[in-house]
């Protein structure tokens, strides 16, 4: 299977929502979203409006050359205050979006001394 | 013929930055979404597997001259994890997804990607040629390919017409 250059909007069109771990660790949230049969080029995540808006596409194989579908995946979280919108890492790997979020330094957990 | 499932948000975008107190209903709906996703592609009726395991990758298989071809959805599976048996044409796909998350001072918001164990078996519809099927994994996705038996091929026999 092949991604051909053929224009994707004459392809069938299949809208999917991926599953998603949200995780919180003491510096920064990671989230997991499952998108099978994508390709890094093909995968795009943006921070608009406090929203992080996670959009990709996958094609479907169905035997038949040049009949090829295409699953789209959407998903969008409105992000909490307490994240640094420039520091997002992304990573995909074995067909999951791996989204790391940090905290701002402000939001950390601080151990205060007592004099 | 397909169920094609309309597809809300792109609507959504331009309505939410007017109306950004309507995001929360988007969300809402994208969940409900996702749950009538989930119940569709769990096979409930066909699978007697269902409560009994933990997760159900969903599989197309796909019948074409020379070949079966099956894929399954995977992700974030290791190859190593994934076993694949073929008997007497019962083909069996296992395997088990480990929770590599520590579960130490984090809090989980939302668990939705499944972990554990699944098996699912599938009675091929025709006879398959054991020692050409080539099995792939990549970008979560397990595809088999398993040539036909050349009996099992569709045949044209022409017939004279006098």
């Amino acid at each position: 299977m092949t991604m051909t250059n053929e224009p994707l909007e004459k392809r069938p069109v299949h809208s999917m929502i991926p599953a998603v771990d949200i995780v919180e660790t003491a510096n920064s949230y990671i989230v997991k979203l499952d998108i099978p049969g994508s390709v890094k080029e093909k995968i795009k995540a943006s921070i608009e409006n406090s929203t992080l808006v996670i959009s990709a596409e996958a094609l479907e194989y169905t035997g038949v050359e040049k009949s090829e579908s295409v699953k789209q995946y959407r998903r969008e979280f409105l992000l909490a205050k307490d994240i640094e919108v420039n520091t997002v890492d992304a990573q995909y790997d074995l067909g999951v979006l791996t989204v790391v979020l940090n905290k701002k330094q402000q939001f950390l957990p601080k151990q205060i001394s007592i004099n | 013929m397909s169920l094609i499932k309309r597809n809300p948000s792109q609507n959504m975008t331009q309505w939410n930055r007017e109306f950004p107190a309507f995001r929360g209903l988007q969300s809402l709906q994208t969940d409900v979404n996702r749950i009538f996703d989930e119940f569709f592609r769990g096979d409930i009726l066909a699978n007697d597997t269902f409560f009994s395991r933990d997760w159900n990758p969903a599989v197309d298989i796909i019948e074409n001259n020379d070949n079966y071809v099956l894929k399954a959805e995977l992700p974030g599976m290791n190859k190593d994890d994934v076993k694949i048996t073929l008997e007497n044409n019962v083909l069996t796909i296992r395997g088990e997804k480990k929770n590599e998350m520590e579960t130490k001072g984090e809090n989980f918001h939302r668990v939705e990607r499944s972990y554990g164990s699944f098996e699912r078996n599938f009675t091929m519809p025709g006879t398959i040629k054991v020692n050409d099927i080539d099995a792939q994994y990549k970008d979560g996705v397990l595809t088999l390919m398993m040539p036909k038996a050349e009996e099992a091929k569709p045949k044209v026999i022409d017939v004279k017409v006098k």
